[in-house]
């Protein structure tokens, strides 16, 4: 698993592509090193703003439609980029087990975009403290809020991963995995919940169940669920759709 | 069926209704340079890759090395270096990042493999583009640089599809040099090609395929053995030459096309041509220019059986 893991890594970070979505998760962090728009001083009011902010940008931002867009596009291009080129018969021709590329494949592409979202989140702890001006107490007391919003993070970009490399196995050709894995998610998220019958269609977006995720960390968070659960159904369902990728991939055969 | 590299039993594989490769029963022996020979769509790069396991078959069984295909895929990559027919290759990495690469995904630790592909480019004649781009590499140097990530993990066995494809003469002539370099070195190779002429000069074992079917298949010196020939001539003066051939029993005909004296032999008498024209060439003081069959007795056996759409 490791070379694949290392070569993949090194191929995305040096990707153009990587390149530009860098720009694009950074641009909230940018925004608020230019205006940081702190409501007084001090380590409360410090951990309250963060919260804040984290609470409007992570479900409307990073974890909403242009995040997941961005998971998408990463993700998509791992596996069908390699079928619709046909180096996949290179990896056929080596020693290496299908689960293995699957797995290195998988970690280096979330490798990737822990670094993408999570320098744009670093940033934001690193500086708040300044505006504050709650110094290295305040990067202490946001250690935690940190934690809650890179897991839930994490949870999200390993689902968001997995349904991408789950449809490019099925897809095949990395522009229609993209567009394919982007509309299943728009369809889930804005679409299907609007059938009447549906209670609380809001809470079935992921930047919501981003939010549950979000209380094992954050106070006065006006959403229902629990935390752990949350991210335990997140997690199973990954597990579950590589699986189903791995499982496709045996039986797949690659002619061109 | 542990003796053979490659053996297959009633390989067939269908795509819809139509089968491109039927009831191909394929032996390799270990250590042999194996030309898989037949026209384009006769279903060579199918065959292949069923044995490298990017397709599978409808029905029957591959075995490599004695161990099952796809089943023991792993275990059978191990001894197995694949050259595809179209070079395959990361077009953002280096050259020199890609043969590192194989060789590992070839189970090379991190050091031994960056040893093995300076040596490779070395040995392949890519050295100076090591920091080159794959995008940037000419068909010729991408086959090359294919050829070297098939050498990558020391196989026991080289399939090559239809390996000189893009390679210039001269690159041809390299080509096939280290082939036999590495079949001295005890190698099984399993070449695909339709040029007659790579294979009569690689290859001591032949196996010959159309419309998916093995049609000959064994020693290129058992094959070609009975085959009768037209043979070549020339000689400083071609018309004492042909005055003398023209009423020997062993010829059934002899005329001059274009300076060179064509005879077509009787098979039966065809021992006496080769003692008897050498002594009349000596004895009337001729100088000898030309003798060789007209066509290889390989490219005869094929032209039997294929009537058309034959290149090479």
């Amino acid at each position: 698993m490791m070379p694949v893991f290392e070569t993949e890594f090194l191929r995305l970070l040096r990707s153009r592509k990587f390149k530009l979505l860098f720009l694009v998760t950074m641009f909230p962090a940018v925004i608020y090193l230019l205006n940081p728009g702190a409501s007084g001083t001090g380590v409360e009011n410090l951990r309250a703003g963060f919260e804040a902010l984290f609470t409007d940008l992570l479900p409307n931002y990073w974890l909403g439609i242009i995040g997941q867009l961005i998971v998408v596009i990463i993700m998509s291009d791992l596996i069908a980029g390699e079928i619709d080129r046909g180096t996949i018969r290179l990896i056929l021709a080596k020693p290496v087990r299908m689960s293995e590329f699957l797995a290195g494949k998988f970690l280096a592409g979330l490798s990737g975009l822990v670094i993408l979202f999570g320098i744009p989140y670093a940033v934001i702890w690193f500086y708040a403290p300044l505006p504050y001006d709650a110094g290295f107490d305040g990067v202490r007391a946001l250690a935690g809020d940190f934690g809650a919003v890179m897991g839930s993070t994490v949870v999200v970009l390993t689902f968001l991963g997995a349904l991408s490399m789950f449809l490019a196995v099925l897809v095949k050709r990395p522009l229609y995995t993209t567009l394919a894995t982007f509309g299943v998610l728009f369809l889930g998220q804005f679409i299907l919940p609007q059938i009447p019958y549906i209670e609380h269609p809001e809470r079935l977006t992921l930047g919501y169940q981003a939010l549950v995720m979000l209380k094992a960390s954050f106070e006065n968070l006006n959403v229902v669920g629990t935390p752990w659960e949350t991210a335990l159904a997140f997690l199973l369902t990954s597990v579950g759709l590589l699986v189903l990728t791995w499982f496709l991939l045996l039986r797949q055969e690659f002619p061109d | 069926m542990g003796d053979y590299a490659i053996e297959t039993v009633k390989l067939t594989k269908f795509f819809g209704k139509r089968s491109i490769v039927y009831n191909l029963d394929l032996r390799v022996p270990r250590g042999v340079v194996y030309g898989f020979l037949g026209p384009n769509g006769a279903g060579k790069t199918t065959t292949i890759k069923m044995l490298t396991g990017a397709l599978k078959p409808t029905y029957g069984e591959i075995k490599i090395f004695g161990l099952e295909m796809p089943r023991e895929r792993v275990e059978i990559m191990k001894k197995v270096g694949y050259m595809p027919e179209k070079p395959l290759a990361y077009e953002d990495m280096t050259v020199f990042e890609f043969l590192t690469y194989m060789g590992r995904l070839s189970g090379l630790g991190k050091e031994e493999a960056k040893v093995k592909a300076r040596e490779l480019m070395a040995y392949t004649g890519i050295g100076r583009l090591a920091f080159n781009k794959v995008k940037e590499l000419s068909s010729g140097q991408r086959q090359r640089l294919s050829f070297a990530s098939a050498l990558i993990g020391d196989p026991e066995l080289l399939i090559l599809d239809e390996p000189t494809s893009n390679l210039d003469p001269i690159g041809r002539i390299e080509f096939i040099g280290k082939v036999l370099e590495l079949a001295k070195a005890g190698k099984t190779v399993f070449l695909s090609s339709h040029i007659v002429s790579e294979i009569e000069r690689t290859c001591n074992y032949v196996g010959i395929i159309k419309d998916g079917q093995m049609i000959e298949q064994g020693r290129v010196k058992d094959l070609t053995r009975f085959e009768s020939n037209d043979y070549d001539v020339v000689v400083s003066d071609n018309s004492q030459l042909i005055e003398f051939l023209r009423d020997k029993v062993y010829v059934r005909e002899v005329w001059e096309d274009e300076g060179i004296v064509r005879v077509h032999l009787d098979e039966r008498f065809a021992e006496k041509f080769f003692t008897e024209v050498p002594a009349f060439i000596a004895e009337n003081g001729l100088a000898l220019k030309l003798f060789k069959p007209h066509t290889s007795p390989l490219e005869r056996i094929l032209m039997k059986r294929f009537n058309e759409g034959w290149e090479g």
